[in-house]
């Protein structure tokens, strides 16, 4: 399991990640972070939708609501300053990974 | 489809309790009827697809404070901003017939601000009542709930037991001064102003206090 920390963290990137493929509802979001990271990553339902409504306010992405079969659901997409953001937080994860990698690639030699 | 209304009512209940937001509340009942939906599609039934979705989702506490950690300062600017506006209105409605300065009398406003202050201090120390007044503000929980409680309390009573011993106070001034009409209006002032001071201080500042600390504690789940 990926620390509580960590989870946090990257908890943003994906979020924009995920929107980045096309609009999504927080629902969908959960099942589809499980689902790449294979369940390793266990978000917690109260830990996703204060992020995604931080990263709205944040103007960073925009939802809208959506009526169907007698209930109200809220697709989110990407905003043009998620789109910019996101180039900035993978830029960043690479560097943070690219590091990583060299030391423990070093550490093993 | 899933017939178990009642349990996803009861959910929305405990959200809006928990104070979040419609919308909010909105977006987490869907959350907890798409897992449902989920499972009873994995074979599970209906009401326990539903109590598991909702066990998903976590104690309200918990979603409360998330929220309020994304977003901490809204509910205190929301606070503030109805304490404002209370103030405003009645500035508007003096304003419109009379002088605003006339409800300005500052031996009152140091005698019934005083008084509250002091006998708080008294009895709970400064650090408790700052502590109080920063919990009903924020409206974070915290572990000191009864003690807040207290404090809030107090005030409200010390509030309106200032302002009635202002217009005490007052009437007693008047009283040195009947034989000289002109000399008066210190006295009613004091009299009358103490007592409006005293209500808006607890009607206004410490019931809504109360309701805040209240609402920050609500057990819900």
């Amino acid at each position: 399991m990926i620390s509580k920390k960590l989870v946090a963290a990257s908890s943003e990137p994906l979020v924009l990640a995920i929107l980045s493929h096309g609009e999504s509802y927080g629902y969908a979001i959960l099942q589809r972070v499980r689902a790449m990271s294979g369940g390793r990553l266990a978000w917690n339902e109260g830990m996703l939708y204060p992020v995604l409504h931080r990263l709205e306010r944040a103007g960073l992405i925009e939802a809208r609501w959506e009526d169907g079969g007698g209930r109200k659901r809220k697709y989110y997409r990407l905003a043009a300053a998620g789109e910019r953001a996101l180039a900035s937080e993978q830029e960043e994860w690479e560097v943070v990974d690219a590091t990583l990698r060299a030391l423990w690639e070093g550490a093993g030699a | 489809m899933l017939d178990h209304r009642e349990e996803l009512a009861a959910l929305r209940r405990a959200l809006r309790c928990a104070g979040l937001t419609p919308d909010q509340v909105d977006e987490l009942a869907d959350h907890v009827e798409a897992d449902a939906r989920r499972r009873v599609d994995s074979g599970c039934g209906e009401a326990q697809a539903l109590r598991e979705a909702r066990a998903a989702l976590g104690p309200v506490e918990a979603l409360r404070a998330e929220f309020q950690k994304a977003n901490p300062s809204m509910d205190l600017v929301s606070k503030l901003a109805g304490l404002a506006l209370s103030a405003l209105v009645v500035a508007l409605a003096f304003g419109a017939t009379g002088d605003l300065w006339a409800l300005v009398h500052a031996p009152a406003l140091l005698l019934v601000g005083g008084l509250v202050a002091g006998g708080l201090v008294a009895s709970f120390g400064p650090v408790r009542v700052v502590r109080a007044l920063r919990a009903g503000l924020t409206g974070r929980p915290t572990d000191d709930a009864e003690v807040h409680a207290g404090v809030v309390a107090r005030g409200y009573r010390l509030a309106w037991a200032s302002g009635v011993l202002g217009t005490i106070l007052g009437a007693i001034q008047m009283l040195a001064q009947l034989a000289d009409p002109a000399g008066l209006g210190p006295g009613l002032a004091t009299c009358t102003l103490s007592l409006l001071y005293g209500a808006l201080i607890a009607e206004v500042g410490f019931a809504n206090l109360r309701a805040w600390l209240e609402r920050a504690a609500v057990p819900l789940g």
